[in-house]
Protein backbone atom coordinates (compact mmCIF):
# COMPACT_ATOMS: atom_id res chain seq x y z
CA UNK A 1 0.00 0.00 0.00
CA UNK A 2 2.59 2.34 1.00
CA UNK A 3 4.81 1.56 -1.61
CA UNK A 4 2.20 2.59 -4.41
CA UNK A 5 1.01 5.21 -2.41
CA UNK A 6 4.68 7.09 -2.43
CA UNK A 7 4.76 6.04 -6.70
CA UNK A 8 1.48 7.98 -6.99
CA UNK A 9 2.35 10.78 -5.45
CA UNK A 10 5.74 10.78 -7.38
CA UNK A 11 3.45 10.12 -10.47
CA UNK A 12 1.72 13.05 -9.90
CA UNK A 13 4.51 15.24 -8.78
CA UNK A 14 5.56 14.49 -12.38
CA UNK A 15 2.73 15.22 -14.30
CA UNK A 16 2.83 18.46 -12.37
CA UNK A 17 6.54 19.42 -13.50
CA UNK A 18 5.47 18.22 -16.70
CA UNK A 19 2.64 20.66 -16.80
CA UNK A 20 4.64 23.24 -15.56
CA UNK A 21 7.06 22.94 -18.19
CA UNK A 22 4.60 22.98 -20.99
CA UNK A 23 2.93 26.08 -19.81
CA UNK A 24 6.33 27.77 -19.33
CA UNK A 25 7.03 26.64 -22.46
CA UNK A 26 4.00 28.39 -24.04
CA UNK A 27 3.92 31.32 -22.08
CA UNK A 28 7.73 31.94 -23.15
CA UNK A 29 8.16 30.26 -27.02
CA UNK A 30 4.73 30.06 -28.45
CA UNK A 31 2.42 32.59 -26.79
CA UNK A 32 5.08 35.69 -28.04
CA UNK A 33 5.28 34.21 -31.60
CA UNK A 34 1.28 34.25 -31.78
CA UNK A 35 1.09 37.31 -30.18
CA UNK A 36 3.12 38.95 -32.42
CA UNK A 37 1.28 36.95 -35.24
CA UNK A 38 -2.26 38.94 -33.65
CA UNK A 39 0.04 41.88 -33.19
CA UNK A 40 0.54 42.42 -37.07
CA UNK A 41 -3.37 40.59 -38.10
CA UNK A 42 -4.79 43.56 -36.37
CA UNK A 43 -2.19 46.15 -38.00
CA UNK A 44 -2.86 44.75 -40.88
CA UNK A 45 -6.29 44.90 -40.76
CA UNK A 46 -6.80 48.54 -39.36
CA UNK A 47 -4.00 49.74 -42.23
CA UNK A 48 -6.27 47.68 -45.29
CA UNK A 49 -9.72 49.94 -43.15
CA UNK A 50 -8.06 52.70 -43.50
CA UNK A 51 -6.83 52.29 -47.16
CA UNK A 52 -10.28 51.22 -48.31
CA UNK A 53 -11.82 53.82 -46.64
CA UNK A 54 -9.57 56.62 -48.32
CA UNK A 55 -10.01 54.69 -51.56
CA UNK A 56 -14.05 54.87 -50.99
CA UNK A 57 -13.69 58.60 -50.56
CA UNK A 58 -11.49 59.23 -53.51
CA UNK A 59 -14.10 56.85 -55.20
CA UNK A 60 -16.71 59.20 -54.48
CA UNK A 61 -14.90 62.32 -54.61
CA UNK A 62 -14.11 60.96 -58.31
CA UNK A 63 -17.40 60.11 -59.00
CA UNK A 64 -19.14 64.23 -57.79
CA UNK A 65 -16.51 65.05 -60.36
CA UNK A 66 -17.58 63.48 -63.20
CA UNK A 67 -21.44 63.89 -62.24
CA UNK A 68 -20.27 67.47 -62.52
CA UNK A 69 -18.64 67.24 -66.11
CA UNK A 70 -22.03 65.45 -67.24
CA UNK A 71 -23.84 68.63 -65.99
CA UNK A 72 -21.55 71.11 -67.67
CA UNK A 73 -21.50 69.14 -70.74
CA UNK A 74 -24.88 69.53 -70.47
CA UNK A 75 -25.03 73.23 -69.97
CA UNK A 76 -22.82 73.96 -72.68
CA UNK A 77 -24.88 72.09 -75.49
CA UNK A 78 -27.93 73.81 -73.95
CA UNK A 79 -27.31 77.35 -72.89
CA UNK A 80 -24.28 77.60 -75.14
CA UNK A 81 -24.13 76.50 -78.14
CA UNK A 82 -27.98 77.38 -79.15
CA UNK A 83 -27.65 80.67 -77.95
CA UNK A 84 -24.73 81.28 -79.87
CA UNK A 85 -26.40 79.92 -83.18
CA UNK A 86 -28.86 82.41 -82.67
CA UNK A 87 -26.84 85.15 -81.93
CA UNK A 88 -25.39 84.60 -85.29
CA UNK A 89 -28.79 83.86 -87.02
CA UNK A 90 -30.18 87.42 -85.71
CA UNK A 91 -27.22 89.57 -86.20
CA UNK A 92 -26.54 88.08 -89.89
CA UNK A 93 -30.10 88.65 -90.39
CA UNK A 94 -29.98 92.79 -89.09
CA UNK A 95 -27.28 93.26 -91.44
CA UNK A 96 -28.40 91.62 -94.63
CA UNK A 97 -32.41 92.08 -94.14
CA UNK A 98 -32.55 95.45 -92.43
CA UNK A 99 -35.22 96.96 -94.99
CA UNK A 100 -37.58 94.17 -94.51
CA UNK A 101 -37.60 94.82 -90.73
CA UNK A 102 -39.78 97.28 -88.91
CA UNK A 103 -37.62 99.62 -86.63
CA UNK A 104 -39.48 98.32 -83.40
CA UNK A 105 -38.10 94.57 -83.91
CA UNK A 106 -34.50 95.51 -85.09
CA UNK A 107 -34.39 97.48 -81.82
CA UNK A 108 -35.89 94.40 -79.55
CA UNK A 109 -33.55 91.66 -81.68
CA UNK A 110 -30.72 93.84 -81.03
CA UNK A 111 -31.41 94.16 -77.24
CA UNK A 112 -31.89 90.30 -76.56
CA UNK A 113 -28.29 90.59 -78.48
CA UNK A 114 -26.89 92.56 -75.80
CA UNK A 115 -28.81 90.32 -72.68
CA UNK A 116 -27.98 87.23 -74.16
CA UNK A 117 -24.16 87.84 -75.21
CA UNK A 118 -23.69 89.19 -71.33
CA UNK A 119 -25.72 85.82 -69.85
CA UNK A 120 -23.07 83.76 -72.47
CA UNK A 121 -20.15 85.95 -70.79
CA UNK A 122 -21.23 85.29 -67.50
CA UNK A 123 -21.81 81.29 -67.44
CA UNK A 124 -18.86 81.17 -69.46
CA UNK A 125 -16.67 82.61 -66.44
CA UNK A 126 -18.54 80.45 -64.07
CA UNK A 127 -17.57 77.45 -66.14
CA UNK A 128 -14.27 78.75 -66.39
CA UNK A 129 -14.23 79.48 -62.49
CA UNK A 130 -14.98 75.71 -61.36
CA UNK A 131 -12.91 74.48 -64.09
CA UNK A 132 -9.32 76.23 -62.84
CA UNK A 133 -10.31 74.87 -58.86
CA UNK A 134 -10.26 71.26 -60.14
CA UNK A 135 -6.48 70.89 -60.51
CA UNK A 136 -5.34 68.02 -57.36
CA UNK A 137 -1.97 70.02 -57.13
CA UNK A 138 -3.40 73.40 -56.88
CA UNK A 139 -1.36 75.76 -54.71
CA UNK A 140 -3.87 78.21 -52.21
CA UNK A 141 -2.28 81.00 -50.72
CA UNK A 142 -3.62 83.75 -48.62
CA UNK A 143 -2.89 87.30 -49.59
CA UNK A 144 -4.10 90.55 -48.45
CA UNK A 145 -6.76 92.79 -50.46
CA UNK A 146 -9.26 95.48 -49.73
CA UNK A 147 -12.90 93.86 -49.34
CA UNK A 148 -15.07 97.13 -50.07
CA UNK A 149 -12.94 97.45 -53.22
CA UNK A 150 -13.50 94.04 -54.16
CA UNK A 151 -17.39 94.16 -53.71
CA UNK A 152 -17.57 97.40 -55.48
CA UNK A 153 -15.47 95.53 -58.58
CA UNK A 154 -18.37 92.46 -58.68
CA UNK A 155 -20.75 95.36 -58.49
CA UNK A 156 -19.60 97.08 -62.00
CA UNK A 157 -20.00 93.62 -63.88
CA UNK A 158 -23.17 93.67 -62.69
CA UNK A 159 -24.66 97.26 -62.76
CA UNK A 160 -25.90 96.82 -66.33
CA UNK A 161 -28.46 94.02 -65.46
CA UNK A 162 -29.19 96.17 -62.09
CA UNK A 163 -30.12 98.97 -63.78
CA UNK A 164 -32.39 97.04 -66.01
CA UNK A 165 -34.39 95.55 -63.53
CA UNK A 166 -34.29 98.16 -61.45
CA UNK A 167 -32.55 97.29 -58.59
CA UNK A 168 -30.23 99.03 -56.39
CA UNK A 169 -26.53 97.51 -55.27
CA UNK A 170 -25.48 98.54 -51.66
CA UNK A 171 -22.14 98.21 -50.24
CA UNK A 172 -21.99 98.36 -46.36
CA UNK A 173 -18.70 97.27 -45.97
CA UNK A 174 -16.69 100.14 -44.37
CA UNK A 175 -13.80 101.35 -46.86
CA UNK A 176 -10.13 100.18 -46.09
CA UNK A 177 -11.40 96.69 -44.61
CA UNK A 178 -8.08 94.42 -45.55
CA UNK A 179 -8.43 91.00 -45.39
CA UNK A 180 -5.74 88.82 -45.49
CA UNK A 181 -7.79 85.58 -47.25
CA UNK A 182 -7.69 83.74 -50.20
CA UNK A 183 -8.96 86.09 -52.52
CA UNK A 184 -9.96 84.39 -55.69
CA UNK A 185 -12.23 81.78 -54.02
CA UNK A 186 -13.60 84.85 -52.25
CA UNK A 187 -14.10 86.46 -55.49
CA UNK A 188 -15.85 83.91 -57.14
CA UNK A 189 -18.13 83.11 -54.09
CA UNK A 190 -19.11 86.41 -53.66
CA UNK A 191 -19.62 87.05 -57.80
CA UNK A 192 -22.07 83.79 -57.38
CA UNK A 193 -23.86 85.19 -54.61
CA UNK A 194 -24.21 88.44 -56.24
CA UNK A 195 -25.32 86.60 -59.31
CA UNK A 196 -27.81 84.72 -57.59
CA UNK A 197 -29.01 87.28 -56.11
CA UNK A 198 -29.39 89.51 -59.29
CA UNK A 199 -31.78 86.49 -60.73
CA UNK A 200 -34.08 86.09 -58.22
CA UNK A 201 -34.77 89.80 -57.26
CA UNK A 202 -37.43 91.55 -58.94
CA UNK A 203 -37.11 95.22 -56.96
CA UNK A 204 -35.57 96.26 -54.44
CA UNK A 205 -31.92 95.87 -53.30
CA UNK A 206 -28.92 93.91 -52.79
CA UNK A 207 -27.21 94.49 -49.81
CA UNK A 208 -23.20 93.30 -48.72
CA UNK A 209 -22.03 93.87 -45.36
CA UNK A 210 -19.07 92.49 -43.39
CA UNK A 211 -17.77 91.92 -39.92
CA UNK A 212 -15.20 90.83 -38.13
CA UNK A 213 -15.18 88.44 -34.99
CA UNK A 214 -12.54 86.66 -33.06
CA UNK A 215 -12.54 83.54 -35.00
CA UNK A 216 -13.24 85.02 -38.33
CA UNK A 217 -14.77 87.33 -41.24
CA UNK A 218 -18.31 87.12 -41.84
CA UNK A 219 -19.42 88.66 -45.08
CA UNK A 220 -23.73 88.54 -45.40
CA UNK A 221 -24.97 88.99 -49.08
CA UNK A 222 -28.79 89.75 -48.60
CA UNK A 223 -31.52 90.36 -51.23
CA UNK A 224 -35.48 91.61 -51.59
CA UNK A 225 -36.02 88.68 -53.89
CA UNK A 226 -38.53 85.78 -54.16
CA UNK A 227 -36.83 83.65 -51.30
CA UNK A 228 -36.81 79.73 -50.90
CA UNK A 229 -38.86 77.10 -48.96
CA UNK A 230 -37.07 75.32 -46.56
CA UNK A 231 -37.35 72.39 -49.04
CA UNK A 232 -35.28 74.55 -51.75
CA UNK A 233 -32.00 75.04 -49.04
CA UNK A 234 -32.06 71.93 -47.91
CA UNK A 235 -31.77 70.89 -52.07
CA UNK A 236 -28.95 73.48 -51.98
CA UNK A 237 -27.32 72.08 -49.29
CA UNK A 238 -27.54 68.07 -50.12
CA UNK A 239 -24.91 66.05 -51.79
CA UNK A 240 -27.00 65.11 -54.80
CA UNK A 241 -27.69 69.04 -55.59
CA UNK A 242 -24.48 68.27 -58.43
CA UNK A 243 -27.19 66.94 -60.57
CA UNK A 244 -29.62 69.30 -59.53
CA UNK A 245 -31.22 71.54 -61.87
CA UNK A 246 -34.17 72.17 -60.16
CA UNK A 247 -35.35 76.25 -60.83
CA UNK A 248 -36.79 78.17 -58.22
CA UNK A 249 -39.84 78.62 -58.82
CA UNK A 250 -39.68 77.20 -62.22
CA UNK A 251 -37.18 79.79 -63.24
CA UNK A 252 -34.05 79.27 -65.33
CA UNK A 253 -31.17 77.87 -63.37
CA UNK A 254 -28.76 75.94 -63.90
CA UNK A 255 -27.42 74.55 -60.47
CA UNK A 256 -24.01 75.73 -61.20
CA UNK A 257 -23.62 78.61 -58.95
CA UNK A 258 -23.83 76.83 -55.60
CA UNK A 259 -22.05 73.97 -57.41
CA UNK A 260 -18.93 76.52 -57.11
CA UNK A 261 -19.64 78.09 -54.03
CA UNK A 262 -19.91 75.15 -51.79
CA UNK A 263 -17.04 73.63 -53.76
CA UNK A 264 -14.68 76.59 -53.30
CA UNK A 265 -15.81 77.00 -49.76
CA UNK A 266 -14.77 73.59 -48.72
CA UNK A 267 -11.89 74.06 -50.27
CA UNK A 268 -10.69 77.09 -48.14
CA UNK A 269 -12.33 75.30 -44.83
CA UNK A 270 -15.33 78.40 -45.14
CA UNK A 271 -18.76 77.55 -43.71
CA UNK A 272 -21.72 79.32 -44.84
CA UNK A 273 -25.68 80.13 -44.07
CA UNK A 274 -29.13 80.74 -45.74
CA UNK A 275 -31.73 81.90 -44.16
CA UNK A 276 -34.56 82.57 -46.06
CA UNK A 277 -38.53 82.90 -46.20
CA UNK A 278 -40.56 82.61 -49.26
CA UNK A 279 -41.60 85.93 -51.05
CA UNK A 280 -39.25 87.65 -47.95
CA UNK A 281 -35.45 87.88 -49.67
CA UNK A 282 -32.68 85.60 -48.40
CA UNK A 283 -29.71 86.21 -46.53
CA UNK A 284 -26.44 84.37 -47.29
CA UNK A 285 -23.60 84.73 -44.55
CA UNK A 286 -20.22 83.05 -45.23
CA UNK A 287 -18.03 82.89 -42.69
CA UNK A 288 -14.18 82.30 -43.41
CA UNK A 289 -12.02 81.31 -40.70
CA UNK A 290 -8.74 83.30 -39.74
CA UNK B 1 -57.36 82.85 -91.68
CA UNK B 2 -54.44 84.70 -90.50
CA UNK B 3 -52.57 82.28 -88.42
CA UNK B 4 -52.37 82.83 -85.19
CA UNK B 5 -48.45 81.97 -83.70
CA UNK B 6 -47.20 81.19 -80.50
CA UNK B 7 -43.64 80.39 -80.27
CA UNK B 8 -43.04 78.42 -76.80
CA UNK B 9 -38.87 78.61 -76.05
CA UNK B 10 -36.98 78.84 -73.00
CA UNK B 11 -34.38 81.08 -74.69
CA UNK B 12 -35.36 84.51 -75.94
CA UNK B 13 -32.75 84.93 -78.33
CA UNK B 14 -34.26 81.98 -80.44
CA UNK B 15 -37.78 83.49 -79.90
CA UNK B 16 -36.36 86.79 -81.50
CA UNK B 17 -34.65 84.95 -84.24
CA UNK B 18 -37.92 82.70 -84.95
CA UNK B 19 -39.90 86.12 -84.72
CA UNK B 20 -37.73 87.41 -87.38
CA UNK B 21 -38.02 85.17 -90.03
CA UNK B 22 -42.21 84.69 -89.01
CA UNK B 23 -42.58 88.68 -89.33
CA UNK B 24 -39.74 89.34 -91.95
CA UNK B 25 -39.80 86.50 -94.26
CA UNK B 26 -43.17 85.04 -94.22
CA UNK B 27 -45.26 88.13 -92.78
CA UNK B 28 -47.10 87.11 -90.34
CA UNK B 29 -48.06 89.16 -87.44
CA UNK B 30 -50.08 88.23 -85.09
CA UNK B 31 -47.28 86.20 -82.77
CA UNK B 32 -47.16 85.47 -78.99
CA UNK B 33 -43.67 84.28 -77.03
CA UNK B 34 -43.77 82.15 -73.89
CA UNK B 35 -40.68 80.85 -72.20
CA UNK B 36 -42.26 78.24 -69.55
CA UNK B 37 -44.91 75.35 -69.88
CA UNK B 38 -46.96 77.27 -67.52
CA UNK B 39 -47.13 80.52 -69.53
CA UNK B 40 -47.67 78.75 -72.61
CA UNK B 41 -51.02 76.55 -71.20
CA UNK B 42 -51.86 80.47 -70.41
CA UNK B 43 -51.38 82.30 -73.44
CA UNK B 44 -52.43 79.65 -76.05
CA UNK B 45 -55.81 79.46 -75.06
CA UNK B 46 -56.14 83.15 -74.19
CA UNK B 47 -54.82 84.16 -77.52
CA UNK B 48 -56.95 81.39 -79.10
CA UNK B 49 -53.38 80.16 -81.08
CA UNK B 50 -53.79 77.77 -84.06
CA UNK B 51 -49.97 77.15 -84.67
CA UNK B 52 -47.80 76.20 -82.30
CA UNK B 53 -43.16 76.44 -82.67
CA UNK B 54 -42.86 74.24 -79.30
CA UNK B 55 -39.18 73.17 -77.86
CA UNK B 56 -38.83 70.05 -75.82
CA UNK B 57 -37.11 71.08 -72.57
CA UNK B 58 -38.59 73.78 -70.43
CA UNK B 59 -37.54 75.42 -67.14
CA UNK B 60 -41.01 73.60 -66.00
CA UNK B 61 -41.01 70.57 -67.39
CA UNK B 62 -40.94 69.03 -71.36
CA UNK B 63 -43.46 69.53 -73.54
CA UNK B 64 -44.61 66.00 -73.71
CA UNK B 65 -46.50 66.73 -70.59
CA UNK B 66 -48.29 69.72 -72.33
CA UNK B 67 -49.57 68.74 -75.80
CA UNK B 68 -51.90 66.34 -74.30
CA UNK B 69 -53.46 68.76 -72.78
CA UNK B 70 -53.19 71.50 -75.07
CA UNK B 71 -54.50 69.22 -77.73
CA UNK B 72 -57.49 68.86 -75.21
CA UNK B 73 -58.39 72.54 -75.34
CA UNK B 74 -57.52 73.54 -78.59
CA UNK B 75 -58.39 70.66 -80.50
CA UNK B 76 -57.03 72.38 -83.88
CA UNK B 77 -53.94 73.71 -82.77
CA UNK B 78 -51.34 72.93 -85.41
CA UNK B 79 -48.00 71.84 -83.62
CA UNK B 80 -44.07 71.69 -84.89
CA UNK B 81 -41.67 70.78 -82.59
CA UNK B 82 -38.79 73.38 -82.82
CA UNK B 83 -35.68 71.46 -80.75
CA UNK B 84 -31.97 70.47 -80.68
CA UNK B 85 -33.06 67.15 -79.74
CA UNK B 86 -32.42 63.98 -82.19
CA UNK B 87 -35.80 63.75 -84.33
CA UNK B 88 -34.50 60.05 -83.59
CA UNK B 89 -34.92 59.90 -80.37
CA UNK B 90 -38.33 61.88 -79.87
CA UNK B 91 -40.31 62.63 -83.05
CA UNK B 92 -41.93 59.02 -82.52
CA UNK B 93 -43.20 60.02 -79.00
CA UNK B 94 -44.68 63.01 -80.21
CA UNK B 95 -46.01 61.13 -82.94
CA UNK B 96 -47.84 58.93 -80.49
CA UNK B 97 -49.26 62.26 -78.81
CA UNK B 98 -50.11 63.15 -82.63
CA UNK B 99 -47.83 65.34 -83.68
CA UNK B 100 -46.09 64.53 -86.56
CA UNK B 101 -44.36 67.88 -87.57
CA UNK B 102 -40.63 67.75 -86.46
CA UNK B 103 -37.99 70.73 -87.02
CA UNK B 104 -35.10 70.21 -86.02
CA UNK B 105 -32.49 73.47 -84.53
CA UNK B 106 -29.81 72.18 -86.17
CA UNK B 107 -30.80 72.74 -89.91
CA UNK B 108 -30.05 75.67 -92.24
CA UNK B 109 -31.86 78.89 -92.27
CA UNK B 110 -33.27 78.11 -95.52
CA UNK B 111 -34.29 74.77 -95.03
CA UNK B 112 -36.01 76.34 -91.49
CA UNK B 113 -37.56 79.03 -93.17
CA UNK B 114 -38.69 76.97 -95.88
CA UNK B 115 -40.41 74.15 -93.35
CA UNK B 116 -42.49 77.21 -91.51
CA UNK B 117 -43.64 78.17 -94.87
CA UNK B 118 -45.31 74.55 -95.93
CA UNK B 119 -45.83 74.41 -91.97
CA UNK B 120 -48.38 77.82 -91.72
CA UNK B 121 -49.78 76.72 -95.12
CA UNK B 122 -50.60 73.84 -93.31
CA UNK B 123 -49.64 71.45 -95.62
CA UNK B 124 -49.59 68.05 -94.53
CA UNK B 125 -47.22 65.03 -94.17
CA UNK B 126 -44.37 67.40 -93.92
CA UNK B 127 -41.09 65.22 -93.51
CA UNK B 128 -39.17 65.06 -90.15
CA UNK B 129 -35.63 67.39 -90.46
CA UNK B 130 -32.61 66.82 -89.44
CA UNK B 131 -29.07 65.10 -89.38
CA UNK B 132 -28.75 61.44 -90.15
CA UNK B 133 -30.28 59.89 -87.90
CA UNK B 134 -27.83 57.31 -85.66
CA UNK B 135 -30.05 53.65 -86.19
CA UNK B 136 -29.57 52.14 -82.37
CA UNK B 137 -29.47 55.54 -80.20
CA UNK B 138 -30.75 53.21 -77.20
CA UNK B 139 -32.92 56.17 -76.02
CA UNK B 140 -35.33 55.88 -80.12
CA UNK B 141 -37.15 52.94 -77.60
CA UNK B 142 -38.07 54.80 -75.01
CA UNK B 143 -41.63 55.93 -74.96
CA UNK B 144 -43.26 58.96 -74.77
CA UNK B 145 -44.22 58.12 -70.66
CA UNK B 146 -40.66 56.68 -70.54
CA UNK B 147 -39.04 59.93 -71.89
CA UNK B 148 -40.61 62.39 -69.68
CA UNK B 149 -39.54 60.75 -66.55
CA UNK B 150 -35.99 60.12 -68.63
CA UNK B 151 -35.68 64.33 -68.19
CA UNK B 152 -36.62 64.10 -64.45
CA UNK B 153 -34.33 61.32 -63.76
CA UNK B 154 -31.04 62.86 -66.01
CA UNK B 155 -32.16 66.00 -64.13
CA UNK B 156 -31.06 63.79 -60.54
CA UNK B 157 -34.45 63.99 -59.38
CA UNK B 158 -35.63 61.39 -56.99
CA UNK B 159 -38.71 59.20 -57.22
CA UNK B 160 -40.47 60.48 -54.55
CA UNK B 161 -40.15 64.27 -55.86
CA UNK B 162 -40.69 62.87 -59.33
CA UNK B 163 -44.15 61.52 -58.18
CA UNK B 164 -44.80 65.02 -56.87
CA UNK B 165 -44.27 67.19 -59.60
CA UNK B 166 -45.87 64.79 -62.13
CA UNK B 167 -49.06 64.14 -59.72
CA UNK B 168 -48.52 60.07 -60.42
CA UNK B 169 -47.97 57.10 -57.82
CA UNK B 170 -44.51 56.20 -56.68
CA UNK B 171 -44.95 53.03 -57.57
CA UNK B 172 -45.50 53.67 -61.65
CA UNK B 173 -42.63 56.18 -61.53
CA UNK B 174 -40.04 53.35 -60.10
CA UNK B 175 -41.44 51.10 -62.66
CA UNK B 176 -40.99 53.27 -65.36
CA UNK B 177 -37.43 54.15 -64.17
CA UNK B 178 -37.02 50.19 -64.17
CA UNK B 179 -37.73 50.41 -67.46
CA UNK B 180 -35.66 52.70 -68.69
CA UNK B 181 -32.41 51.35 -67.30
CA UNK B 182 -33.80 47.94 -68.87
CA UNK B 183 -34.08 49.29 -72.35
CA UNK B 184 -31.23 51.59 -72.25
CA UNK B 185 -28.86 48.42 -70.62
CA UNK B 186 -27.51 50.37 -67.79
CA UNK B 187 -27.64 49.94 -64.35
CA UNK B 188 -27.05 53.10 -62.28
CA UNK B 189 -27.35 57.33 -63.05
CA UNK B 190 -23.95 57.52 -63.86
CA UNK B 191 -24.06 54.88 -66.31
CA UNK B 192 -27.42 56.37 -67.87
CA UNK B 193 -26.25 60.08 -67.50
CA UNK B 194 -22.80 58.99 -69.35
CA UNK B 195 -24.99 57.38 -72.26
CA UNK B 196 -27.54 60.45 -72.61
CA UNK B 197 -24.21 62.47 -73.06
CA UNK B 198 -22.89 60.28 -75.91
CA UNK B 199 -26.05 60.05 -77.47
CA UNK B 200 -26.84 63.37 -77.31
CA UNK B 201 -29.90 63.72 -74.83
CA UNK B 202 -30.03 67.06 -73.70
CA UNK B 203 -31.70 67.40 -69.89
Amino acid sequence: MILFDISYRSYLLYIFIAFIVCAAGWYFIIWPFFKKHILIREKLRLFFERRNREIKQKNEELEKNNLIKTRLISIISHDLISPLKFIHMNTKNILENKDKMSLELQHEILSEVANSSKELELLSTNILNWIKYQNENRRLVKEEFDLHEMVNQIFSIFRGLARQKGITFVNTIHKGMILYQYMEPVRIVLYNLILNALNFTEKGSITITGGETKKGILIKVKDDGIGMTHEQINNILSEYFIVSSINVDKRKGNGLGYLIIKDLLKLVNAKFVIKSKKDNGTVVTIFLPI
Amino acid sequence: MQPNIIIADDHSIVRKGMKFILQSILGYNTITEVSTCNELMNEAVKKRCTHLLLDVIFPDGTSLEVIPNIKQLIPNIRIVIFSMQLPEVYSEAFRQYGVTNYLSKSISEEDTIAYLKKFLNNETALPVTGNMPSKNNPFATLTPRELEILHYVLNGQKTKMISHTLNVGMSTISTLKKRIFEKTETDNLKQLLELALLYNINF
